[in-house]
């Protein structure tokens, strides 16, 4: 359970910066245009924790089933940011941070037994 | 329709029967004749795969669907009824012959 | 007159896309309440929810299952797993229908029988509607294929519009914004359910391999792909038939995991065999291996070498697709992805109508365009409430009826039948998508109470209790999807766009001009 919720948060993490690493929908939720170095960043940051989800993914359940972990979370958190952000945008950020900071913690802190 | 004089685009707001008729025509060339190359390619490659024989069925077999879907997506491009049908009849026949004339090379274990 | 390949693909994804999108919704809810199907099979058969913990007795299974087909030469029998408590059992007579049948675990009696949710799962694969069924899911599968393809050629701003919803100016702009959303970020989840849900059943119509590799023979090609042999009849009744029970914990052991089926073949000879497979619940291609006994001693003969490399392949691919690896939590992911695909239909449905407004409402309902809103409603609205009334004949049929699983399904036909004359009805004047998902939100709201009303000891309350959660997971489901069907039967409510077509609210000129063009879900710059 938990390293479900780590994964579809994680995935969900990752398109929210991916999302808001685009100038025309950061626009949208701040108002002004990210800076160059913003837009790296969130784009960055995007990449890197899809990659992590998928490499915790395939450690856990191994390539096969992994894959299809990683690959049906992946499509599920991006249809959650996508519905989710034109009606209640605020909160949609909220959940990507507070998502994404908790399931790292607790693969840090209490990591599962099969993934480490 | 008063913008048919402004492009080709607007011709097509009439759904008249002759624009049926293609619609159909399409579809069942996508269906119908495309099950057909399918069918033929399926066979041929039994023939020609280099594995085992119940690899080659099995492999000549999933790969037929993907051949299906290409030629669907062909007979829609198409420019005109013929060029979307003589390809298809014409491919699926020589497929079919050849796998028929080779049928017991394919037939090898 | 269609001049440029996008063009052409723009009709391609409209037509194949139309013709195909009711038979597709009905494959696509059916295959998504599939997912589930072992767990509604349990929740339909009350008699079930209160056995008392002990082994399996697959012996005396195999007794009543013999006595209902003393003439069948091959018995399978699935032993309980976490899904499902019964043990299965399936049997096939020459000239006679097909056994399914759920039996006690316990002392091997028949459970009073229902469709169970195979029912979605044999809709989902033929439609309820035998070999000409699987045909019609196949084609229906290959336009999907077409349509997917097309669509993301068609969309001129997949990357553009990646992250775009725009869900309050309300009307078409919506309508393609979901449709799009839902296609293209589910697309890795349809691309391969459309290919995979091809080509399960390609040994029924892409026949030209064993045509010539086998020369049509497909005993034979059945019997290279599973790597099997089988022993020769001795034609010669069998002394005694070994315990199954001591089979199958012997197969546990050396599989070092589950069984899925215990096939017993030749059950008159002396050449009774029995063969366990594994369940490979931790493999997406499933059991690979086959543990051979002797049916007469029960001693074990040995293992079989397994299917060749490219039926592996098959297995892989159509494996994904049956989802019966990897536990609960991927057939809740598949059960939403499916949801998505359902909702990427019906919002197409609703594009496909909201870019003609103005001919539909020219044609009237007696014309094609009548017939394809009519079609919407009848099977977009409809299913879902026939699907949940199935549950509810479930409950309210007394199990002792003869005859009730045919009942069952002749409930779910009949009220999707009432369903769809009254939208059909409705159309003209009223509201029908806010008649049917108000019944369908009431239906599944109701669930619940119904249930413990009917079987108080399957409450949700009482299997949240002995922590059944598997029972209790479908009520618990019940309540969410009622939510989501009352919302939707909210949204119905609010004017619709067809009754109050403004001149002045119309969009720029050049715009319409576009939209009446038969081009379908593309982006309108």
């Amino acid at each position: 359970m938990t390293m479900w919720l780590s994964l579809l948060a994680l995935n969900y993490l990752s398109w929210a910066c991916l999302c808001l690493a685009v100038a025309r929908h950061y626009r949208q939720h701040f108002g002004v245009d990210p800076s160059p170095v913003r837009s790296r960043v969130l784009r960055i940051i995007g990449w890197l924790t899809t990659l992590l989800a998928y490499a915790i993914s395939v450690r856990w359940r191994d390539w096969d089933i992994g894959s299809v972990d990683w690959c049906a979370s992946w499509m599920l958190a991006a249809i959650a940011w996508v519905l989710l952000q034109p009606y209640r945008p605020r909160f949609a950020r909220w959940l990507a941070f507070v998502g994404g900071a908790a399931s790292l913690f607790a693969l840090i802190f209490y990591p599962s037994p099969t993934l480490f | 329709m008063s913008e048919t004089s402004s492009g080709h685009l607007k011709r097509r707001t009439a759904v008249t029967p002759i624009y049926r008729l293609a619609v159909a025509s399409r579809i069942i060339a996508a269906l119908v004749g495309g099950y057909l190359v399918a069918y033929a390619s399926a066979a041929l490659l039994t023939v020609v795969l280099p594995m085992s024989r119940i690899n080659r069925v099995v492999t000549a077999s999933l790969l037929s669907f993907v051949v299906w879907t290409v030629v669907a997506i062909g007979v829609f491009a198409a420019r005109n009824a013929w060029r979307c049908w003589w390809p298809l009849l014409a491919g699926g026949g020589v497929m079919l012959v050849l796998a028929f004339v080779f049928r017991n090379y394919g037939m090898r274990p | 007159m269609r001049n440029t390949f996008r063009q052409s693909m723009a009709w391609l994804h409209t037509w194949a896309g139309l013709i195909v999108s009711w038979v597709l919704f009905a494959i696509f809810l059916g295959g998504t309440l599939a997912c589930f199907d072992k767990e509604l099979d349990y929740w339909m058969r009350p008699a079930l929810h209160q056995l008392k913990p002990g082994p399996p007795s697959m012996d005396a299974a195999a007794k009543t299952l013999r006595g209902m087909a003393p003439n069948a030469e091959t018995l399978y029998l699935r032993p309980p797993s976490d899904r499902d408590p019964s043990i299965r059992g399936f049997a096939f007579e020459p000239g006679k229908p097909y056994i399914d049948v759920a039996l006690n675990p316990r002392d091997g009696a028949l459970i009073p029988p229902t469709v169970g949710g195979n029912f979605f799962f044999v809709l989902h694969y033929n439609l309820q509607a035998g070999t000409l069924g699987i045909y019609l899911v196949g084609l229906a599968g290959m336009l999907m294929l077409l349509a997917l393809i097309s669509g993301v050629i068609i969309h001129r701003r997949v990357f553009k519009d990646f992250f775009v919803f725009r869900p309050r100016p309300g009307g078409q702009r919506a309508w393609l914004d979901g449709h799009n959303l839902t296609g293209v970020l589910g697309l890795p989840f349809h691309l391969m359910i459309a290919y995979t849900g091809v080509i399960i059943m390609m040994s029924s119509y892409m026949t030209a391999g064993v045509q010539i590799g086998y020369r049509g023979d497909m005993a034979r090609y059945y019997e290279a792909l599973s790597g099997t042999s089988h022993a020769v009849e001795q034609h010669r009744p069998p002394r005694r038939v070994a315990s199954l029970d001591k089979i199958l914990d012997d197969a546990v052991q050396r599989l070092g995991g589950a069984v899925e089926y215990l096939e017993i073949e030749h059950i008159h000879d002396a050449s009774i065999t029995i063969s366990a497979l594994s369940a490979g619940n931790d493999e997406v291609a499933g059991g690979r291996r086959n543990l051979i006994y002797d049916g007469t001693e029960g001693s074990f003969r040995g293992e079989n070498e397994g299917p060749p490399t490219a039926y592996r392949t098959y297995q892989f691919l159509s494996g994904l697709h049956r989802v019966q690896f990897g536990g609960a939590a991927i057939r809740w992911l598949y059960f939403l992805l499916g949801a998505t695909g359902c909702v990427m239909l019906a919002t197409a449905a609703q594009v496909w109508i909201e870019k003609r407004t103005r001919q539909v409402e020219a044609a009237g309902l007696r014309s094609g365009y009548g017939l394809v809103r009519a079609l919407n409603v009848g099977v977009i609205a409809g299913m879902p409430l026939a699907s949940v009334s199935l549950l509810w004949a479930n409950r309210l049929l007394p199990y002792e009826l003869a005859g009730r699983a045919g009942m069952e399904a002749q409930s779910f036909c009949a009220i999707w039948l009432l369903a769809t004359i009254w939208g059909v009805l409705r159309l003209r004047h009223g509201k029908p998508w806010r008649d049917l998902f108000g019944t369908t939100a009431a239906l599944l709201f109701a669930l619940p109470l119904m249930n413990a009303l009917t079987q108080p000891h399957s409450s949700l309350l009482a299997s949240i209790i002995a922590r059944d959660w598997v029972l209790a997971g479908i009520d618990a489901t019940a309540l969410p999807f009622g939510l989501g069907f009352a919302w939707l039967a909210w949204i119905s409510t609010r004017p619709r766009q067809l009754a109050r077509r403004d001149p002045r609210m119309a969009p720029p000129r050049s715009s319409v001009a576009r939209s009446e063009t038969a081009l379908p879900a593309v982006e309108t710059p």
